[in-house]
């Protein structure tokens, strides 16, 4: 499933961009704890730089974009352009190039990869609602990445998450998407290539 | 900063990356005397849209008015100065200004002061209040440039020999390119000249910069050659354009033999459309492309690029940026990022062609973190004076020779490994600041200059 493309009627100047209703009602509380906590649980692995458990935690169909942010001279468009994506990966692009360079293989020649940037994923206003697909739930989420190349100072990036998240056969969750929207409109970050 | 006979030597000051005095300077010498990308045509497509940029770094409004004349003015009220357009991109018959109310048409002119008489009396003229304007505004193949001197050359006349390369690269489409959506903006702690003296055309950094590039299959490897056309060599061949005023260009082919020329990584409903608006040369230029990049001086950078393997094994795009260097200080530079696509290219090769771009030399591609981090090295390491004392020699390339069999226009050299397009980019630099001038900031500035 997509995540729907944000509207406000013309004209509008309040109101949220994605009707909390549209997808569902909020998940029950068992689901919104496992959801929760499955997002702390990949922060961490991301984190950690454990990225084969990181990457184990996706599903095959996982995508992940993230607009370009724009200021418009209106309230009733986003503040950013679905059509235009800054970053538009899929499982595979994130094994095959992204991931690929922190590996052994290339981490010697990736300069821009080291010494590692360390990376901080704050997750905060977990909100879990229902889809129309039976165990697969849309989680927004708060997102405030903290970055720190080298010596410099941490810089920060935040977003809001919207990922869908599933049950697997096998009981565990995964995630199937992840689209999300950046509050700076100049990006002042050492790497743009993030993992919001 | 002494500037020598390029045979010899190249040698530039660090001071002209790092000190502030000359920063300060090139927003005057330079930023306020060349013309200046602004935008895409594409971009404020209908009377009424405009886009905020920077011209230099002063802040301005691009906008198509009604008559459909591209316009850019300061966007600054001439009353108080207040900003007028606070959003990105918009579209409107007129500006208002928040704070005393005055009023412009999108031509610029000055239409209402609020309580004109009873403010400024009876004799007031507002027609002496339009918009603080830049001095010419023109456009090429959909690039918009603007220069704050009237008395500048033509944009043609400015261009040279380099409208020759932009062609190629933006004006081979019946139906012309289109942006990707609004720019992309990010914050580059450098000098603005790392970034550009970079994309003049340095093909020397690439096999180092970029290894893991080409580990990962992102430049054509034997096999993904072999299956387009005869292998002719192991290395890809590239040129190096000094196309006059500062611009340059770089251009860098798969090495290999086709029987007809083929514009890899475009839809190939495409290919007669761009036979047919080159000439023979610019056919020769664009035809089975590696890698073509270059500057309009002073900080606009333009980059197509072919890349195997971005979406997976076997899988090859094109696609087209245009990036532009905002000097904010000497070391904080912001940067412009459009990426362009054929007008008349179909959704599912423009995401094709996006994703590329993402992957590699977007502002999240892997070229641009490792280009960065060396750009912003450089300026971690210049904040005392022992390193602004020292110089950069720069003359690479100097014995390459000279490519004019090919015809093509401008100082052409056989060999990318060079430094060539940075002295051409160096050598306009050093005319346009007057550095005798320099000699304020600097002891035993230049003795000569080639």
């Amino acid at each position: 499933m997509t995540v729907p493309v944000p509207t406000r009627p013309a004209g509008a100047t309040t109101g949220p961009w994605y009707p909390p209703t549209a997808e569902g009602g909020i998940a029950p509380i068992e689901v919104h704890h496992e959801v929760s906590l499955f997002l702390a649980l990949e922060s961490e692995a991301f984190d950690d730089r454990r990225f084969d458990a990181w990457s184990e935690m996706l599903d095959d169909s996982f995508t992940y974009r993230v607009p370009v942010p724009v200021v418009r001279d209106n309230a009733s468009g986003p503040p950013y352009d679905p059509g235009t994506l800054l970053i538009d990966e899929t499982k595979e692009s994130i094994l095959d190039i992204w991931l690929a360079r922190y590996g052994e293989q290339l981490y010697d020649v990736a300069w821009g990869e080291h010494p590692p940037l360390r990376f901080r994923h704050h997750v905060s206003n977990v909100r879990v609602r229902t889809t129309e697909r039976s165990g697969v739930y849309l989680a927004r989420s708060n997102v405030l990445l903290s970055m720190v190349r080298q010596a410099t100072d941490p810089a920060q990036l935040g977003a809001e998450r919207h990922d869908v998240i599933g049950r697997q056969p096998e009981g565990a969750w995964a995630l199937l998407s992840r689209y999300c929207v950046l509050d700076a409109v100049v990006l002042d970050v050492p790497q743009v290539r993030v993992m919001l | 900063m002494t500037l020598v006979g390029e045979r010899d030597a190249f040698r530039v000051s660090r001071r002209l990356y790092f000190d502030p005095a000359v920063h300060e300077r090139e927003l005057d010498r330079i930023f306020g005397s060349c013309w200046l990308f602004v935008g895409h045509e594409s971009e404020i497509p209908e009377p009424g849209d405009y886009v905020t940029r920077r011209l230099g770094i002063d802040p301005v409004i691009l906008v198509r008015d009604e008559d459909g004349t591209l316009r850019v003015f300061l966007n600054s009220c001439r009353h108080r100065g207040a900003k007028l357009c606070r959003a990105d991109q918009g579209n409107s018959s007129h500006f208002r200004c928040s704070y005393h109310g005055w009023t412009y048409a999108n031509s610029g002119r000055c239409v209402g002061v609020t309580f004109q008489h009873e403010v400024y009396g009876r004799s007031f003229d507002k027609a002496n209040f339009d918009l603080y304007s830049a001095g010419r505004v023109d456009s090429l193949f959909g690039l918009v440039f603007a220069t704050w001197d009237s008395d500048a050359p033509t944009l043609a006349d400015y261009l040279a020999d380099e409208a020759f390369y932009l062609r190629a690269v933006f004006g081979k489409f019946d139906a012309g390119l289109s942006v990707m959506g609004p720019p992309v903006r990010t914050v580059m702690r450098d000098n603005w000249k790392a970034d550009t003296e970079n994309l003049s055309g340095d093909g020397y950094h690439t096999p180092i910069a970029h290894e893991s590039a080409f580990k990962l299959g992102l430049f054509a490897r034997p096999d993904d050659l072999a299956a387009l056309a005869p292998v002719t060599a192991k290395r890809f061949p590239g040129r190096t354009v000094d196309g006059g005023n500062g611009h340059t260009a770089r251009v860098q082919h798969l090495p290999i033999a086709p029987e007809r020329p083929m514009f890899l990584g475009y839809p190939e409903s495409l290919w007669p459309e761009i036979e047919r608006n080159l000439d023979g040369r610019q056919i020769e230029v664009q035809s089975r492309i590696s890698v073509m990049h270059g500057n309009v001086f002073p900080n606009m950078s333009f980059l197509e690029n072919f890349k195997t393997g971005t979406d997976g094994r076997g899988s090859m795009c094109r696609y087209i940026h245009v990036k532009l260097k905002v000097p904010l200080a000497a070391d904080l530079t912001e940067v412009w990022w459009w990426q362009l696509a054929p007008i008349d290219a179909d959704d599912e090769w423009r995401a094709l062609s996006q994703r590329a771009y993402a992957r590699t030399n977007g502002p999240g591609g892997m070229f641009e973190i490792d280009d960065g981090e060396n750009f912003v090295s450089t300026a971690d390491v210049h904040v005392g004076p022992m390193a602004r004392r020292g110089t950069y020699e720069l003359v690479g390339g100097a014995e390459h020779p000279s490519a004019d069999y090919l015809g093509w226009p401008g100082d052409v050299r056989d060999g990318d490994r060079t430094e060539h397009t940075i002295r051409a980019f160096l050598r306009r630099w050093h005319e346009l600041m007057e550095p005798d001038a320099l000699s304020e900031v600097e002891d035993g500035l230049p003795r000569a200059c080639s």
